[in-house]
């Protein structure tokens, strides 16, 4: 238990270190929040206040202060494009983030197994050459055309489904059946292309695992037993063979909720992705800042979490840690 | 296993089926479009709807319909009146009357007086408000004074003349009772609007829409329109799609796209001029191009025509001078210097200035050659099309060119240092114009280093003149002040004009009750339009 509790302390300086070095690293970029305000008809004395309001004025170490100041009572300040406050902003946009990317996460898992496991029980066999070659395809085709491909057969060829948005904007919100028939509906194409871009990396991992661990003694010894082969699979190999496929996913979490910016700007899919590059693009720190301590702390609850699935299953590294 | 596999793979395949059959149907039904509801495209996301603070387009376009100001500018870019009844101008130019109209309400039941106007203008000129409006307000460092004569009447006193101040007076109103005492850049109204206009504001989902709805107490017309659903979709080929699948009912186009576009038949399509144009800046602190010589020969060696035809594929028209030909201040004919294809003049002009041809076949005068870098921010209006292809252009009479694209923040630390002198050579940009002719900031010489004259232009004439056209009133007076000025401005060539692009709108032929094309776009008169 020592173990764990040691870990998420050590995580505290790790995360006001890494925030840190994104607050410097932001401010080096040329420009800054009050360039949004640029007019021509506006007079230079004008933008210096704007800037004195925003605080920008201040020095870096100075508004780094203030700013942690405020974020340890929970207050992550206010928007400087919009005026929002951060949390609202984030939170705005947080749950169409994550039905997308859990979504394509499942899909994905489920995929990638059951691809990663015919693959390796069929290596080197036309199943397994064909999962190659589709994955290898997978991976060769940027996001965007997936998207705009599907767009172009699902929408506009066979209006099967809609092209952009969340959900039907003309219903009402005492719908609720309504909305969630139309989000879904609206969710399938985004689905489908932040997946397909994921299976291939996950199942060449799977692959190589899956026959990594078929050629271990202990699988042998159960083919020698009779075990059936299916058995063999899921009991004995699946665990050991997800090893790789963990850690990927420890690291994969922060991604879960920095959204997939470029299926989001195709569907105009009102995630987070959206809403941090805008904030990139016209430096608004604030928001910066926010994504980035909200991704911060998930790079290490994945690690964490990573962790403690990696001992489930692999049972020795609980052993050795304690 | 296989079983297994075939089992799982049958299972996914009819839950997709059954996906898209139930809910198949609805999207079809969807594109048919609802009856009394107008979708518009945003290309981008607000950041929000209070119209002091605003400094994007697709704010605008939102804030638009649900606020109103005392004036509007209609259809031919000219000013008439909104909120208020009538307005005077003292005979020496420095007070503004402005007569309100009555029993005008707020989207919230309040009544709309004197008190909301002078807040509105006030809010906008205290130091403490993140808004770009301010210098609109404040001449000369001095602040104009807005004071409540009576309800229904607003005096503004300017401490000297100043022309534009009346399209600065059509600024939309906010309402004092719901932001008196609040902290106006995060009040939540900015993302909650109550205004006077024909819509009011229902709801903003973040990323995904924005709804108005129709007015009842509207002082104007009443709005046709039940509801306008504003969609942000960033993508062109997402907002090509949409407008053809019926989801939106307006989009500008590419003119790429006009062919297939006119073979869709639920579109209408529209051309109009643009308040706008692209140009190259030359940086005038450089010793080449400080040269009205080699500015004269570069311009003669780009074929401005032929950019027009490839970039814009002829939807455009070649610029000359820094005024679009659709204001009422642009020059006549004869009046404007036009620098058209000439590549022999280019050599002439260089050989008269001192400059030969080096063994690399780029012109040079004292060992330094005629080598610039053109710089551009991406994700501009300007094309980068423009700059390759004159890049050919200048190769090709013997001016080496480079091209350097950056990103927009670091091209703006660049044109804004507010140093002297600036580090580029030649620029690339697009501006937008105000209706309001006066460009002071762009081209008087105080505005350099610190301002937009970033390339350090400066004519004593055309500083007189700019000076005069802020504080004479007579509209045909200005007009004429204005126009000399660009006409000077064009001769001297301190920016490669390249031309006024021109927009093209696909309007889905449900809607109806469009106001005249022209650069206010086709919703100037909102509350006029239908859906069917």
């Amino acid at each position: 238990m020592g173990y764990w509790v040691r870990r998420i302390l050590y995580s505290i300086p790790l995360i006001i270190g890494m925030l840190f070095v994104s607050f410097v690293l932001m401010r080096l970029a040329p420009g800054d929040p009050s360039n949004m305000f640029l007019d021509p008809r506006m007079n230079a004395s004008d933008l210096l206040q704007i800037r004195k309001n925003l605080a920008l004025d201040q020095p870096i170490p100075v508004q780094f202060l203030a700013w942690s100041k405020r974020a340890i009572c929970g207050d992550l300040g206010f928007s400087t494009a919009t005026g929002q406050p951060v949390i609202q902003a984030i939170s705005d946009r947080l749950p169409a983030t994550l039905l997308l990317s859990l979504t394509s996460l499942v899909l994905t898992l489920v995929i990638t197994f059951l691809l990663g496991i015919i693959s390796a029980a069929k290596a080197t066999k036309w199943p397994d050459m064909l999962i190659t070659f589709i994955t290898f395809l997978g991976m060769s085709i940027p996001t965007f055309w997936i998207g705009l491909m599907l767009i172009l057969i699902f929408s506009v060829t066979l209006n099967w489904l809609p092209a952009s948005g969340f959900y039907d904007p003309t219903l009402d919100s005492s719908e609720k059946i309504a909305i969630i028939g139309s989000t879904i509906q609206h969710l399938i194409l985004p689905v489908i292309a932040c997946t397909i871009g994921s299976i291939a990396g996950l199942t060449r991992y799977y692959r190589f695992g899956m026959i990594n661990v078929l050629q271990q003694p202990y699988i042998l010894a159960a083919r020698a037993r009779g075990i059936s082969p299916w058995r063999i699979l899921s009991r004995h190999a699946f665990k050991n063979a997800a090893l790789p496929i963990i850690t990927l996913l420890g690291m994969e979490l922060p991604g879960l909720v920095s959204g997939a910016y470029i299926v989001e700007y195709i569907f105009a899919w009102p995630g987070l992705g959206q809403l941090g590059i805008n904030a990139a693009f016209s430096r608004d720190y604030p928001v910066l800042m926010g994504t980035l301590f909200m991704s911060s702390v998930l790079i290490l609850v994945g690690n964490f979490l990573a962790d403690v699935m990696y001992s489930w299953a692999d049972p020795r590294i609980n052993r050795n840690a304690s | 296993m296989p079983k297994m596999l075939k089992k799982s793979l049958s299972m996914i395949c009819s839950l997709a089926i059954v996906l898209t059959a139930t809910f198949g149907i609805g999207c079809a039904r969807k594109s048919t479009g609802s009856h009394g509801t107008m979708n518009l495209r945003l290309s981008g996301e607000p950041n929000l709807l209070n119209p002091i603070l605003t400094t994007d387009a697709y704010s605008a376009q939102v804030v638009g319909t649900i606020f109103s100001g005392m004036l509007k500018v209609n259809e031919k870019l000219e000013l008439e009146p909104d909120l208020a009844e009538s307005y005077d101008i003292s005979p020496d130019g420095k007070t503004y009357i402005f007569k309100l109209k009555p029993n005008v309400t707020w989207h919230d039941g309040a009544p709309f007086t004197a008190d909301d106007v002078v807040f509105t203008f006030n809010t906008i000129i205290d130091p403490k408000t993140n808004t770009v409006r301010r210098s609109n307000y404040v001449i000369n460092g001095k602040p104009i004074r807005f004071t409540a004569v009576d309800s229904h009447t607003v005096k503004a006193e300017l401490p000297e003349p100043f022309a534009p101040f009346l399209l600065s007076a059509a600024a939309e109103i906010i309402p004092k009772h719901l932001l008196d005492n609040t902290n106006i850049n995060t009040a939540s109204f900015n993302r909650n609007p109550v205004g006077t206009g024909p819509f009011k504001f229902k709801e903003w989902k973040a990323g995904q829409h924005i709804i108005v709805v129709k007015n009842p107490l509207y002082y104007g017309k009443p709005p046709q329109l039940d509801r306008i659903i504003f969609k942000p979709i960033s993508d062109y080929n997402a907002g090509k799609v949409a407008i053809i699948k019926g989801d939106i009912d307006e989009f500008d186009i590419n003119p790429q796209d006009l062919a297939e576009m006119k073979k869709i038949r639920h579109l209408a399509l529209y051309e109009y001029d643009q308040l706008q144009y692209s140009f190259v800046g030359f940086n005038l602190k450089n010793h080449h191009l400080q040269d009205i010589k080699v500015r004269q020969a570069i311009a003669y060696a780009v074929d401005r025509k032929a950019i027009v035809d490839a970039v814009l594929k002829g939807h455009g028209t070649v610029a000359d001078v820094p005024i679009s030909p659709v204001s009422w201040a642009y020059p006549t004919g004869n009046a404007i210097t036009r620098y058209d294809y000439a590549p022999a003049k280019s050599a002439t002009l260089l050989e008269s200035a001192g400059y030969k041809k080096n063994t690399h076949g780029i012109y040079e005068k004292d060992g330094s050659e005629l080598a610039f870098t053109i710089i551009y921010g991406q994700g501009g209006k300007a094309s980068p099309k423009n700059a390759e292809i004159i890049q050919s252009a200048l190769g090709k009479v013997g001016i080496k060119l480079t091209i350097v694209p950056m990103e927009w923040q670091s091209f703006l630390r660049i044109v804004n240092s507010g140093k002297d002198p600036k580090k580029f050579d030649l620029c690339m940009l697009s501006w937008s114009l105000s209706p309001d002719p006066d460009d002071y900031s762009i081209w008087h010489s105080s505005e350099y280093p610190k301002g937009f004259n970033f390339i350090g232009y400066s004519n004593p004439k055309v500083d007189a003149l700019l000076t005069r056209g802020r504080t004479v009133n007579n509209h045909t007076q200005r007009a004429q002040i204005y126009a000399e000025a660009s006409a000077l401005i064009g001769h001297d060539l301190p920016y490669l004009f390249l031309y006024y692009p021109r927009t093209i709108s696909a309007v889905n032929q449900r809607i109806h009750g469009l106001s005249e094309p022209g650069p206010a776009g086709l919703f100037v008169r909102i509350e006029g339009v239908s859906a069917d």
